[in-house]
């Protein structure tokens, strides 16, 4: 059993209020929920249900008003700590353009060593290696304004590799992406979980993007609702509609099917699987 | 049409002072500047015409290049020229009415207009020769010793940084603002000055407010990649002093001292 790189207890977020008329805002609400080392954990939910305030939670950009939050089992409220708990869980943001700090690739991805004060010489094998393990190669030059989308969110993702993380939190990065940079990004997600076994936290609106991963879990009004691997929660065709979202596209083919008083199978997600169970109610 | 705006003069080339450390270019352009306010002889503009014109050459870039720099202040150096032509007094050269033209003043009209040329000229072939990142990098080391005084030296440097990251983004956002408000039927292109400059707050107030939004996901950015400031932070790409620094100083430092030996003991 691989142990918890992350682990929230009861963890609450408001925000206080800004004007009289709208009162304080619980963004995350009585959270308890904890992540293998290792896993791939897709986070879904409408927007507002406090899935990105949960993402901030992680790396110590918010501390929780009530409850605790745990990275590498260092409580997160721990000033001493927060550099720490920041380079073990790196974020990558929704907006490609506005979490690229340097003039070229290269200089951005050396931002985050150079910020933890990493020797140059060590700076420069990590920024070679993290932009070689994202596919980046032969943009190490390049002004990030010259890239695509997909481009700079794997710029993103090395500039955090060259710290070193242990968990990656994708606030929502691929839903700025044309389709091409989606699939780029979320290769390059699936193979570090795969090969460099780091824990990824993947928040996201993309149905298909959720059933590649381990795991799935659910945000409604900053409260967690729904937890399981993919077929277990997206079987849950009715409950996932009424919280405003929705399932993959055979998921809801099998459910309407079903509808007509047919009896196929809802915990099947992809297309080859669905094929199958079609063969075999023919049969 | 914004699209043709490039980022500072930079002009890619492989000369030596192109390679040369940043530091070394910007403490020679300054004292060369000094050098030229000196100068008063007409040998002493030859000289530092000359040397700089053999920089040129060495630096690689087309003469034309480095003279375009001056369109700018074409204006002031005509300004200039004539302001001394005509007030300075001595043997008149030239006489009608009230205008009078002296002797003197010629020669004061050339060398005012040459000092200014060589002066733009010189401070235009470092920013030619160097790379807006490397100028940075290269200010923010010469500066370190004013950190003792309490001037954020690297805070200085960042937002330099930052500016060069974020020009060219915000000149594509203000292409987009400016076509999707020219769908909607706004008109930059007629009218006086005025009209003109009016037409434009439709665009200003939305590239404000989103370039208030970019500043505050980017200072998120940088957070949770573990900035704090300029204490225990290291530079991947270190400046370092080679021989040919080393040549390049001292070739400069002859040039001046032999400069000034002809100017003043000659």
């Amino acid at each position: 059993m691989n142990r918890d790189i992350i682990k929230t207890k009861k963890a609450k977020y408001v925000y206080k209020a800004s004007s009289i008329e709208h009162g304080d805002v619980t963004a995350v609400d009585d959270v308890t929920v904890e992540f293998h080392e290792g896993s791939f954990t897709a986070v879904l939910g409408r927007n507002g249900s406090g899935k990105s305030t949960f993402a901030r939670l992680l790396n110590a950009l918010l501390i929780p008003v009530e409850g605790v939050v745990f990275v590498d089992n260092i409580e997160t409220g721990q000033e001493d700590y927060i550099w720490d708990i920041r380079r073990n869980v790196g974020i990558i943001f929704q907006n490609p353009d506005n979490q690229i700090v340097g003039t070229t690739v290269e200089e951005d991805v050396a931002f985050g060593p150079e910020n933890l004060g990493i020797p140059p010489m060590e700076i420069r094998q990590r920024v070679d290696a993290a932009i070689e393990t994202v596919d980046m190669g032969s943009f190490v030059k390049n002004a990030p304004h010259l890239l695509s989308g997909g481009q700079k969110q794997r710029v993103a993702i090395a500039g955090i590799l060259s710290m070193k993380p242990k968990c990656i939190v994708t606030d929502e990065a691929t839903s700025m992406l044309d389709p091409i940079g989606r699939k780029e990004v979320i290769k390059v997600l699936k193979r570090l979980n795969e090969e460099e076994k780091i824990t990824i936290i993947h928040i996201t609106h993309h149905m298909e993007e959720a059933a590649i991963a381990d795991r799935v879990i659910i945000f409604d009004k900053g409260k967690l609702v729904l937890d399981g691997c993919p077929k277990e929660v997206f079987s849950r065709v009715k409950i996932i509609k009424q919280l405003g979202l929705e399932v993959p596209q055979v998921t809801e083919l099998f459910y309407d099917i079903n509808m007509e008083g047919f009896d196929l199978p809802l915990s099947v997600i992809d297309i080859d699987e669905a094929y199958k169970a079609i063969v075999k109610r023919l049969k | 049409m914004l699209r043709d705006i490039t980022l500072g003069q930079y002009y890619p080339a492989q000369s030596i002072i192109h390679k040369a450390d940043p530091r070394i270019k910007i403490v020679i352009t300054f004292v060369y500047m000094i050098v030229i306010f000196m100068v008063k002889t007409f040998t002493g503009y030859g000289m530092v015409a000359a040397f700089t014109l053999i920089t040129i050459i060495i630096s690689d870039i087309p003469l034309k290049y480095t003279l375009r720099s001056l369109k700018p202040i074409l204006f002031i150096l005509l300004f200039v020229a004539a302001i001394n032509l005509f007030t300075a007094d001595g043997t008149p050269v030239f006489e009608y009415g009230f205008i009078r033209i002296t002797y003197e003043g010629i020669l004061l009209a050339i060398k005012m207009s040459l000092r200014l040329v060589l002066l733009i000229v010189s401070a235009s072939l470092l920013t030619l020769t160097t790379t807006p990142i490397l100028l940075t990098d290269g200010l923010e080391k010469l500066m370190e010793p004013l950190k003792r005084i309490g001037l954020p030296t690297h805070e200085i440097a960042m937002m330099m940084t930052i500016a060069l990251r974020f020009i060219p983004t915000l000149l594509e956002e203000t292409d987009k603002i400016m076509k999707a408000q020219a769908a909607r039927g706004a008109d930059f292109d007629t009218g006086n000055l005025i009209q003109r400059a009016k037409s434009f707050i439709p665009v200003l107030v939305p590239l404000f407010v989103s370039a208030f939004r970019r500043a505050d996901e980017l200072a998120t950015a940088m957070e949770s990649r573990c900035y704090r400031g300029s204490e225990g932070r290291t530079r991947m790409k270190q400046l370092k002093m080679s021989i040919v620094d080393l040549k390049i100083g001292i070739a400069m430092l002859l040039f001046i001292c032999f400069l000034i030996a002809i100017e003043y003991f000659v």
